[in-house]
């Protein structure tokens, strides 16, 4: 297959001040979103549930109305009109096949509706299950399928009508890991050949870093930060972000400031970083740090084993500084045990600062203070 | 199931039963039992010794022609009474899936009607197709004598039909309501992005995969048609004019307590029972087979 299997070119979608409730003075599910997801690529929306990343989904599809704002879906305003006139396709979460029908009737029948002839509808149908590997399925009813086939079946009737706008809502999650992996690796090849605008919706963080071009981590209803996974991973822009994204959560440890840009844990052990004066505030902040920069290294803050988590390729020991729980991912197996001291050390330029009032990050590097310690 | 009420006497839940029991022996198996006894008899109307017949009765009523005109007016109404009110109901429950503004007060609204019994509404009807001062009036100011149910046995069936499916349709309504709720909504999502109308999602996608409930629906009706629609008869066409509307139901009472021919109308209900019998098992056994192979496939 060529990127010209879309009908037309792909579109970039733009919502603005899109907001939607289910009650009249309920919270807001989608609160006075704007995002653009630009054309041809593939967007993950991420976020914890209830997050209102469903919502924003169906109301891209057309299968929910906004409460105010509008959806523009390659330049023309879309948000009154009906799902069919959106040129989107969309696979759902619990695959929403039609149990009455085969899996051939279940590709074929938007192409049906289309007034597709049956001849060329059989070709086309024929087509996209060798590309999925569903032709000794066509007979079959959704009823006589596995989770994985059915799977496979809903993005085939997605796929069949080569759609310029693609939505994912959280396909994988009710397929077992192993599985899991070899979709995804399927849904990276279907994005390559499709040259589809994607929106994927999803909670699982091996999904958003693996598929994604750019992620949209949405919280309350609210973006909280787009980037490309990399960049989310190493610079989250606020701890709400900081403690979601990641399969090992950023390990967030409260630190006081002093006016010099002293950092202090609760314990009294002095940090050997200092921040820059100008950017000292007088409040807690929260210091991030991903659990594979920390080391186990002298000099460093001394920390206490709770538990050690062996999971072969690494492992993660939990401990406490200052009595807050930090994870520490080691590749290397140096002797240690529950209940012993460690010493942690980590690089200055790993580590964020957050405001913990706002919950922002501060945009200020620490500099190493050899003085302190 | 296993939450059962325990008991500790053995004999207190049959105590606490014994109400409903006695109801149901008196009132339904005794009279059944009867009628089953006095098919196989020669009764005399006013009791007296009673002459075993064998299948006398059963010869004489299937030659009689007045029931077998009976059988071909009851066939009519209860096929033409069931299937208007399906097909009524399902028109209004898919306007209901519409979700216009105050759907669910139409929902209420619909539903309401249940309440009101066959005689009450046989007055209603009798007032409604009033040939001189009810609402159809006007079609005998246009074409005099054109609308007179109470001379033209056709119109007295079409009334008669229209009014039990009148008083069938809100069950109907609310049996089939609850069956297209039971279709899920992502499934109709689905379509709408496959680019279904309303109209085919409705024929496409809800109707065939609730086709064993309107199943379901058309079978208790066809059975309710059959027993239950005396008190409409009696109130509003008597079984006339002439024997046009004297459906089953209405010739078992006339025969047995208007002509005491105990023994003929006995020979009837017991007829009527096999009818009943037969279609209840029949759908049933359809149910279940279809319950099976759907487990067999899921």
């Amino acid at each position: 297959m060529t990127r010209s299997t879309c009908d037309n070119a792909a579109p970039n979608i733009r919502v603005s001040g899109l907001s939607r409730r289910y009650t009249k003075h309920g919270p807001a599910i989608i609160d006075a979103l704007d995002v653009e997801f630009p054309a041809g690529e593939f967007s993950v929306i991420l976020g914890p549930s209830g997050c209102g990343k469903s919502t924003l989904l169906r109301l891209v599809a057309g299968l929910d109305s906004p409460d105010a704002g509008s959806i523009h879906i390659g330049g023309v305003d879309v948000t009154r009109r009906p799902p069919s006139e959106r040129h989107c396709a969309m696979v759902f979460q619990n695959y929403a096949l039609y149990p009455h029908m085969t899996v051939e009737d279940n590709i074929g029948y938007g192409l049906k509706l289309a007034g597709v002839g049956r001849e060329e509808r059989s070709a086309r149908v024929q087509a996209i299950a060798s590309t999925l590997g569903l032709h000794a399925l066509l007979g079959r009813k959704p009823g006589q399928l596995s989770g994985g086939q059915r799977q496979r079946v809903a993005i085939g009737r997605a796929l069949v009508r080569k759609p310029p706008v693609l939505l994912f809502d959280e396909p994988l999650c009710n397929l077992d890991s192993g599985l899991r992996q070899e979709m995804r690796t399927e849904l990276r090849r279907i994005h390559q050949d499709t040259g589809a605008t994607v929106l994927y919706v999803t909670h699982d963080q091996t999904e958003a870093m693996t598929l994604a071009d750019r992620v949209v981590v949405l919280n309350k209803g609210r973006v909280e930060q787009i980037d490309t996974p990399h960049a989310l991973y190493k610079r989250p822009h606020s701890i709400v972000v900081a403690r979601f994204f990641g399969s090992t959560p950023m390990n967030l440890i409260e630190v006081m400031c002093s006016p010099e840009g002293v950092l202090t844990l609760g314990d009294g052990q002095v940090l050997p970083f200092k921040v820059q004066a100008a950017m000292a505030t007088s409040g807690p902040l929260f210091l991030g740090i991903r659990a594979e920069n920390l080391k186990v290294a002298s000099p460093g803050v001394s920390a206490t084993v709770h538990a050690i988590e062996e999971l072969g390729s690494h492992r993660v020991i939990h401990c406490r500084v200052a009595g807050q729980p930090v994870l520490v991912s080691q590749s290397d197996s140096q002797p240690c045990s529950v209940g012993s001291t460690l010493n942690l050390w980590f690089p200055a330029d790993e580590a964020l600062l957050f405001d913990g009032a706002s919950g922002q990050r501060i945009s200020s590097s620490l500099v190493q203070d050899n003085v302190s310690l | 199931m296993s939450h059962n009420a325990q008991f500790s006497q053995r004999f207190l839940p049959l105590f606490l039963a014994l109400p409903q029991l006695l109801a149901v022996l008196l009132f339904f198996y005794w009279p059944t039992v009867q009628a089953f006894w006095w098919s196989f008899h020669y009764v005399q109307p006013f009791g007296g010794s009673e002459i075993f017949a064998g299948l006398a009765n059963y010869v004489r009523v299937l030659h009689d022609p007045s029931v077998l005109s009976s059988l071909g007016t009851t066939l009519v109404f209860s096929l033409c009474s069931t299937l208007l009110a399906l097909s009524l109901a399902l028109a209004l429950a898919a306007c209901l899936q519409l979700k216009v503004r105050g759907y669910k007060i139409f929902g209420n609204v619909l539903i309401w009607p249940y309440a009101v019994s066959g005689a009450t509404l046989g007055i209603i009807f009798q007032v409604l197709a009033n040939p001189i001062f009810g609402p159809l009036a006007w079609i005998n100011h246009l074409v005099p004598e054109a609308w007179a149910p109470s001379a033209k046995g056709w119109q007295a069936m079409t009334l008669l039909v229209f009014a039990y499916a009148w008083c069938q349709l809100p069950f109907n309504i609310v049996m089939i309501v609850a069956s297209l709720q039971s279709v899920p909504e992502d499934c109709l999502a689905a379509a709408a992005l496959d680019g279904a109308t309303p109209w085919q999602r409705l024929r496409d996608i809800q109707l065939p995969m609730v086709a064993p409930y309107l199943f379901f629906v058309f079978v208790v009706g066809l059975l309710d048609s059959l027993s239950n629609s005396f008190g409409l008869v009696d109130r509003l066409t008597h079984g006339g004019p002439g024997n046009a509307t004297e459906i089953l139901a209405f010739k078992i009472y006339q025969d047995g307590f208007v002509g005491i021919d105990l023994a003929g109308s006995s020979t009837l209900s017991v007829l009527m029972l096999v009818v009943v019998v037969v279609l209840s098992v029949t759908q049933y056994r359809y149910l279940s087979w279809r319950n099976r192979r759907r487990e067999h496939h899921g």
